[in-house]
């Protein structure tokens, strides 16, 4: 029995320097667009405030709200659909008059509600869940991530779908049913492939497998060619990198989108080898220490909502970093409390706000 | 079965999230192996890359040196001009590609082939290529681009830098001297070495064989340019290691040895008559003027592409005026070549200035005639009459006494049928039908007495240009001394240095200066005496000269009876070609001129005159300075 504390001073540390990070990178990659930088900043001081807020509410107040949170997520998800602001072909954001929000980010938080929620509830038997038990629950899971792909937004979709099955697995699950499940995904990748990718996204899977393999440099595709400059970017930074404003890739805008999904590489170009494994090592911290937690909760819903906030976390961070320096497709999943955008942002202190409000208020 | 508790349900929970994070770390350092491969082990050449993105290296051509004259004015010069190029790696597409040419030939008209072209080349060029600027139009004139210079800036991934056109003052009047630039060929490019494949280079004339001193250096400019291939400033030193751009440097500019005064009525002398002048300076070979009529535009031929219209119209013209007929052409030297049989019969002593042969119009041998053009016949001849009134039946006889080889020995010590040497491209050697040349071209035919008549008249087989002619009379001029012809005087680098370009001997003859003085005395009278072939000819209010005609037949009297009368331009063709060549003062010789007309007849007639205002022009000009 640990005494109370009002701060998880642990916990806060390596995500302030994430920040940090993350904003000097920003204002490197938006310095000819110094009001986009200041919006992040005002992001910043209003996501302190979220997470504050959820640090110190009463954690059954969201437990029993996840339910409604969901439902009105689906809401929104569809509303998306419908009258959703289309950018760069995607229709994944609602225009609320000060900002435009992703919808699937809060779908992100509400998933982790709903599954810890719903996994709380459920009673599991000596020898694990029976998958027959859970199929409410996929089903219900199913909704947004269908609504999500076709929004399109595959990577969020299949980016949820993980964290769900990672919550699961993290549970106790019946083996064969296990074993089959893995068996049942293996025949039905294939299927995958031929009737529900679009030609679009297996463009830029066969892109990075062949680019794996080769290291050929002609790219003429876009989705290539996109990857090809990060990845230029990123290992034109060295060990030590370019130095601060000095990239220039970032400053020459060859990197795409250098402000959202692929900062990783404006910080990859100027702080080198030395300043992303600095970075990686601080996300490894955070999730050390949010999985740390884990055997010292006492309640199944907190410790699945510790088990979704670090796969997100997790998730979020490999698939960014791993299609910035091409060893995965090309999908908008932003790097946590590095990229710029609120509504990531909201999202991942929401969930760092729970975090914090189990380490502070959970008796151990 | 019972149901778990939450303290175990959180136990499980927490030995697979133990798993989970054993899942993280090695995941994280797989990033962490690319990254340090990307970084530590790629990263020097990610950085080339990197670089390779934002800097665009542009060769920047050098402005070409000028062509001048002695008295100092401009031949050949330089004008800026645009141009034009766009950046494959900036376009993903070749539709965009396609598309951004249609755009700017919108503004600038691109001929239909030229684009395909450009689109092709665009299309094979794959790798380190996709980098470098494809030329889309070059030669826009200044006024044009500027007109448009805020539309053109517009587009991404073009980029427009400045070039050179060059220009020509004096036009028809010097294009036979400085001749003209154009596209660099295969064969060039291959030989010159270090040219780029968009470059021009001297194609006739001196801006051919002084192309490796007009020509300049490569500069080499370095740009910054972002994603769009637009030039941009360096947003405060970016990347110290961009190299600094080196300013092309402007070729060395040639003064030549053309008076331009003396040039101008050269090409003023013959208007559209086809033929060809040229003046030399005696003792050092300087060619003062130098003129082929017709003459062409210059201006017309110095681009990349030559229009098909202006190129047929003067490759396919039966006057030839993109030949230079000083150097290229050759002519029977007619009654000119007297003076190299005559030498010789002084020389080997079978004549002396008081022999006498007997003219009577013509001679019969065997069943050949041969008949002077006088058909009345000269009378007794001698040496200085010989010359003096042209007869040829006195050279008929003295042929029978030198036989073949003195002649043509004597005529090889002057340079006949071997080229000057002049410092200009394309220089015919003429023939000297020698022993050699007749066992070569005639071979098991004996050199009969007809051949034999016939080269010492300069008709038969020899034939000189315009050129060899001038060296000819300047060496008789000076007694012996065979100069080399030469158009470049100095070269004048760009910081100023001067380097002289030095008058060269070919060789002094070890001849008697009696001889020369003789048969230079005879050369007076032909101008001077009354009864000289070229006396009511000559222009008698400057100091004497001394000259020789000549009317060389192009075809014999035989073949031109079978033209038909209905044939009249064939009939113009075949005309005798006009020749007159003099020096002057005849005193104090300082030049040679030499003037052909072709088909112009009598050579004391048409020609004279034309080598009379040469002298003329000289005379005001130059004497008086000195």
């Amino acid at each position: 029995m640990s005494p109370r504390r009002k701060f998880d001073i642990g916990l806060i540390f390596p995500v302030i320097m994430i920040l940090s990070l993350g904003l000097v990178s920003l204002s490197s990659a938006l310095s000819s667009n110094q009001g986009r930088f200041n919006v992040q900043i005002i992001w910043v001081a209003l996501c302190i405030v979220v997470f504050l807020f959820t640090s110190y509410s009463d954690l059954r107040t969201w437990e029993r709200f996840s339910i409604p949170i969901f439902t009105a997520n689906i809401i929104l998800l569809v509303l998306v659909l419908i009258i959703g602001k289309k950018i760069g072909g995607a229709q994944r954001w609602l225009d609320l008059g000060f900002m435009n929000f992703q919808i699937s980010e809060l779908t992100k938080v509400s998933i982790i509600l709903f599954m810890s929620y719903r996994l709380n509830m459920k009673p599991t038997l000596e020898d694990g869940y029976n998958l027959f038990d859970l199929v409410p629950e996929v089903l219900a899971l199913l909704i947004p991530v269908i609504l999500i792909y076709f929004e399109p937004d595959l990577g969020t979709a299949i980016l949820i779908s993980l964290i769900a099955l990672i919550m699961i697995i993290s549970t106790k699950i019946n083996r064969r049913w296990l074993a089959g499940l893995i068996i049942f995904l293996i025949v039905t990748s294939p299927l995958l492939w031929n009737f529900v990718m679009k030609d679009y996204q297996k463009k830029r899977i066969v892109a990075i497998a062949t680019m794996m393999v080769s290291d050929t440099s002609e790219f003429m595709l876009t989705s290539q060619y996109h990857t090809h400059q990060s990845i230029i970017a990123v290992g034109s930074g060295k060990f030590y990198g370019k130095g601060y404003k000095k990239g220039t890739q970032n400053m020459l805008n060859f990197i795409p989108e250098h402000h959202t999904d692929f900062i990783f590489s404006v910080y990859a170009e100027e702080f080198g080898f030395a300043g992303v494994s600095i970075l990686i090592l601080l996300y490894l911290y955070l999730l050390a220490k949010i999985i740390s937690m884990i055997g010292r909760v006492q309640d199944k819903f907190s410790a699945l909502m510790l088990v979704g906030t670090a796969s997100l976390i997790w998730l979020q961070v490999l698939i960014n970093i791993g299609m910035v320096i091409g060893m995965l497709p090309v999908v908008g999943i932003p790097l946590p409390f590095f990229s710029y955008g609120g509504s990531s942002l909201l999202s991942n202190s929401f969930l760092l706000g729970i975090v914090h409000n189990i380490s502070v208020n959970r008796r151990y | 079965m019972r149901i778990l508790k939450q303290s175990e349900e959180v136990k499980n929970t927490t030995k697979k999230s133990k798993s989970l994070l054993y899942v993280m770390i090695v995941s994280f350092l797989l990033l962490l192996f690319r990254l340090f491969y990307l970084q530590v082990v790629k990263g020097d050449e990610y950085f080339l890359k990197s670089r390779d993105n934002f800097i665009l290296q542009e060769k920047i051509f050098p402005a070409r040196g000028d062509i001048l004259t002695s008295d100092g004015k401009v031949l050949a010069s330089t004008d800026a001009s645009f141009k034009i190029s766009i950046i494959p790696v900036f376009f993903s597409t070749m539709d965009q590609i396609e598309e951004q040419i249609d755009r700017i030939s919108t503004v600038l008209d691109i001929g239909h082939d030229e684009r395909n072209i450009l689109l092709s080349k665009v299309k094979d060029c794959v790798g380190r290529c996709r980098y470098l600027p494809f030329l889309i139009k070059d030669e826009i004139p200044r006024k044009k681009f500027f007109k448009f210079s805020s539309y053109l800036t517009n587009f991404p991934g073009i980029i427009i830098s400045s070039s050179y056109k060059r220009v020509y003052p004096y036009g028809e009047n010097s294009a036979h001297i400085t001749g003209y630039v154009s596209k660099i060929n295969q064969n060039e490019l291959a030989t010159l070495g270090n040219y780029d494949p968009e470059d021009f280079t001297g194609k006739t004339g001196l801006e051919k064989s002084y192309e490796q001193i007009l020509h300049g250096t490569y500069g080499e400019a370095f740009h910054i340019i972002d994603h769009m291939g637009r030039k941009i400033e360096v947003p405060e030193n970016i990347d110290e290691t961009v190299p600094k751009s080196k300013p092309a440097q402007k070729g060395d500019s040639l003064r030549t040895t053309i008076l331009s005064y003396l040039q101008e009525t050269a090409s003023s002398a013959f208007g559209e008559t086809s033929g060809a002048a040229v003046v030399m300076e005696i003792n050092t070979g300087s060619i003062l003027a130098m003129h082929s009529s017709p003459s062409f535009n210059s201006n017309l031929l110095s681009r990349k592409r030559i229009p098909d219209k202006i190129w047929r119209e003067y490759s396919q013209s039966v006057l030839r005026p993109l030949v230079n007929k000083v150097t290229m052409q050759t002519y029977y030297p007619g009654s000119t070549f007297k003076v190299v049989s005559a030498l010789a019969g002084l020389h080997y002593h079978e004549i002396t200035p008081m022999s006498t042969f007997l003219c009577q119009g013509c001679l019969w041998f065997g069943s050949d005639t041969k008949c002077c053009w006088n058909k009345w016949g000269h009378g007794y001849v001698n040496l200085k009459r010989s010359l003096k009134e042209s007869c040829d039946i006195y050279y008929y006889d003295l042929s029978e006494k030198l036989g073949l080889e003195k002649i043509t020995h004597m005529a090889s010590l002057f340079g006949v049928g071997s080229k000057t040497g002049i410092d200009f491209p394309g220089e015919e050697a003429g023939i000297l039908p020698d022993r050699e040349w007749f066992n070569m071209n005639y071979p098991g035919m004996k050199v009969h007495k007809g051949l034999l008549m016939n080269l010492a008249i300069g008709q038969g087989d020899v034939r000189m240009t315009p050129l060899q002619l001038a060296v000819l009379y300047g060496a008789f001029a000076n007694h012996g001394v065979i100069v080399k012809p030469k158009l470049g005087e100095e070269v004048i680098s760009q910081d100023g240095t001067i380097t002289k370009i030095p008058d060269e001997i070919v060789r002094v003859l070890d001849i008697n200066d009696k001889h020369f003085e003789n048969i230079n005395k005879a050369l007076w009278s032909v101008t001077n005496e009354l009864g000289g072939t070229a006396f009511f000819h000559a222009d008698h209010t400057i100091p004497d000269a001394a000259g020789k005609t000549g009317t060389s037949q192009v075809i014999s009297n035989s073949e031109k009876k079978m033209i038909d009368d209905s044939e009249d331009e064939k009939r113009l063709m075949t005309e005798d070609d006009a020749l007159f060549v003099a020096f002057f003062p005849f005193k104090n010789p300082q030049i040679v001129a030499v003037a052909v007309v072709e088909n112009g007849g009598h050579g004391g007639s048409v020609a004279a005159p034309i080598v009379y205002k040469l002298l003329k022009s000289y005379y005001y000009k130059r004497s008086f300075k000195e």
